[in-house]
């Protein structure tokens, strides 16, 4: 169980290993305005909200399901939360709890859509995914929508014991999930519907509430991302906040070492898989490298990923 | 009943609403547009749509678009090829790339979604590095040809991007449709392992889906660069996912079994072509109104794709759990 994030770990580690070899002041920080600066502080930051989709992502990857909506809820929940802000009814607590309540209702949406209705997930999700953007974009009257909110400019760029609190948040919520789904019976049972759902029903699982919970709780974590896109910048961009992010937040997982066949899951490898994604686009940004050859490492590291995940199975089942 | 009934359905009602609120809806010149304007989307839907029957998924295809309209305007700008040679390049350049995600499906047995988005980043990435901006094709002939319209009786006339939809259409409905080929798309996404014991070269049909693919991918790059008279690495992004989408509309079926992405084996190419027209129908629907914002189309086209999921749920009645459950 502890090896499936190993390969996510090591890669991440590789990855700043070489990128501290490599790139000249990558290592360097400095500290101002009470906050760590630097390329790591940088990753840890700007891969929370990508980290938090991974996150949300997990059970329902291991479950046998995906979320394609991810992306267009996290525009949805930042663009309600600034609409809320901007037209100073509500402060940052109460912004909060919208971007959260909107994550969750759709990801309830695509929950009741996968078990009551019996839609295929990648179908189900692809419903949200179209419609949330146009929401988005409806809610916040099409531009780019700023807004002034001190807590939410702590929360998004602030610091806690000198670390950025949007990343240290992300990491506190997935040790809190992880240690929710290894604690208790719920890891054992999002594994067994997602290896095998019939049998999972068979011996008396309740294999739909255990699914409904899991979209939930990706939409939340939607929400979440959302929230932290939004305080980061001071702004909601309903067309371009999240776009792609789903696919990106897959792929983390993929990376994490949850199967995309179901049934196999860690929530530590999601993280790392995350901030591995980040520290690819963070180390771009420091060689100054453009999107293009940027683009092509990423298809070079999915390729990988991929292929090491289909090798390290092939080990770990021919070793077991 | 037949999947694809409750896309015709769809059409016609949406049509009708919109010859109710607008006099001149039903006029010709509508139609045709229609066509041409979704042309891009309406040929890339029928690659997808193969894909998908076979139970298999191609995000790569809005990537590989843009880098066929930038390969494209590169050969007819620097190179000076004329466009009768760069177009087959073009194509060729497309089945070439789609054929080499599908070598690596079949050969290493990963999933298609994995290897088709690292496609995704890499066509886009190679696109960018070809062409940061967007390049403008200045070449006589391919202006002539991208311009050259087919005059229709009474006065009307379909543009070069409606011809070559229609074209696709009529010719995938008489001689692709009920072809060994679609047939083994069928078997290989219904059920790969009866599939393979039954003698269906499972492999070779994986390998010639993914090549279509990438052929109507670049097909529909050569269109965008023919309306917009220019190529551009930033095209045609989230054309893989709006073709998924008129699929499903169209009554394609993904995913039988267990896992994420498996499964398939029901709908056609025809049903697609539906959802094509459908999601433009709607498209022009809100364009008349003229006071709605463009988030309206996207919140429509889900709304539609919901009502759909609902339709096909409810013909598929008792006898077969419905979408591919």
């Amino acid at each position: 169980m502890k090896s499936r994030a190993l390969p996510a770990a090591l890669s991440l580690a590789l990855l700043l290993a070489v990128a501290a070899v490599f790139v000249p002041h990558f290592l360097e920080f400095d500290v101002h305005g009470g906050r760590l600066h630097g390329a790591l502080a940088d990753i840890l930051q700007r891969g929370a909200p990508l980290a938090l989709l991974a996150l949300g992502l997990t059970p329902v990857i291991a479950t046998g399901g995906v979320d394609l909506s991810v992306g267009s809820v996290m525009a949805l929940a930042s663009s309600c939360a600034a609409v809320a802000v901007a037209r100073g009814e509500s402060g940052a607590a109460a912004a909060a709890g919208i971007a959260l309540g909107v994550g969750l209702a759709a990801g309830l949406a695509n929950g009741l859509l996968v078990t009551r209705a019996s839609i295929q997930p990648i179908v189900a999700t692809l419903v949200l995914l179209t419609a949330g953007r146009g929401l988005a974009v409806l809610v916040s009257g099409g531009g780019i929508l700023a807004f002034e909110s001190e807590g939410l400019e702590e929360l998004g760029r602030g610091a806690f014991a000198g670390f950025p609190s949007a990343g240290l948040l992300a990491l506190a919520i997935t040790i809190a999930t992880a240690a929710l789904v290894r604690g208790t019976t719920l890891g054992l049972h999002i594994e067994a519907i997602g290896d095998n759902e019939r049998a999972a029903r068979l011996s008396g699982l309740r294999v739909d509430r255990v699914r409904l919970a899991a979209y939930a709780f990706s939409g939340l974590c939607a929400g979440a991302a959302g929230l932290l896109v939004a305080a980061d910048v001071g702004a909601a961009d309903a067309s371009h906040v999240g776009l792609y992010q789903e696919l990106d937040a897959i792929l983390a997982v993929v990376i994490g070492g949850t199967s995309l066949a179901g049934g196999r899951t860690s929530l530590a490898g999601s993280w790392c898989g995350a901030l591995a994604i980040q520290a690819l686009s963070t180390i771009f940004l420091f060689l100054g490298l453009g999107t293009p050859i940027a683009l092509c490492v990423k298809a070079a590291a999915v390729l990988a990923a991929v292929a090491g995940a289909k090798l390290w199975t092939r080990r770990a089942e021919a070793t077991a | 009943m037949k999947r694809s009934a409750p896309g015709a359905i769809a059409l016609v009602l949406l049509v009708l609403a919109g010859a109710c609120l607008h006099g001149n809806f039903l006029s010709p010149r509508v139609g045709l547009d229609l066509l041409s304007d979704n042309a891009v989307l309406g040929v890339a839907v029928l690659g997808t749509t193969c894909v998908l029957v076979a139970g298999g998924l191609d995000l790569s295809i809005g990537s590989l678009a843009a880098l066929a309209s930038v390969v494209l305007a590169r050969l007819l700008g620097d190179a000076g090829v004329s466009p009768a040679v760069a177009i087959p390049i073009v194509l060729a350049m497309g089945a070439l790339l789609g054929l080499l995600q599908g070598a690596v499906v079949v050969a290493f047995g990963l999933q298609p979604f994995l290897v088709t988005l690292a496609g995704m980043f890499l066509f886009r990435g190679v696109a960018l590095s070809l062409a940061q901006e967007s390049i403008p094709i200045r070449d006589p002939r391919w202006t002539g040809l991208a311009t050259a319209s087919l005059p229709l009786p009474g006065g009307h006339a379909l543009r070069a991007g409606g011809v070559v939809f229609a074209a696709v259409f009529v010719l995938w409905a008489l001689f692709g449709a009920r072809s060994r080929f679609v047939a083994r798309l069928h078997a290989v996404g219904g059920d790969e392992r009866s599939a393979l014991l039954l003698g269906v070269p499972v492999r070779t049909t994986k390998l010639a889906v993914h090549a279509l693919s990438g052929a109507t991918a670049a097909l529909a790059g050569v269109l965008f660069a023919a309306a917009s008279s220019s190529g551009s690495s930033i095209a045609c992004s989230g054309l893989e996912l709006d073709a998924i989408a008129a699929a499903v509309v169209g009554g394609v079926a993904l995913g039988a079994g267990g896992g994420t992405f498996r499964g398939g084996g029901r709908g056609g190419a025809a049903g697609a072509f539906l959802g094509v027209l459908v999601f433009g129908v709607i498209a022009d629907l809100i364009l008349f109104q003229g006071t709605l914002s463009a988030g309206w189309t996207r919140v429509a086209m889900g709304g539609m794709l919901l009502l759909f999921l609902a339709l096909h749920r409810a013909l598929a009645g008792v006898g077969s759990p419905a979408i591919g459950r």
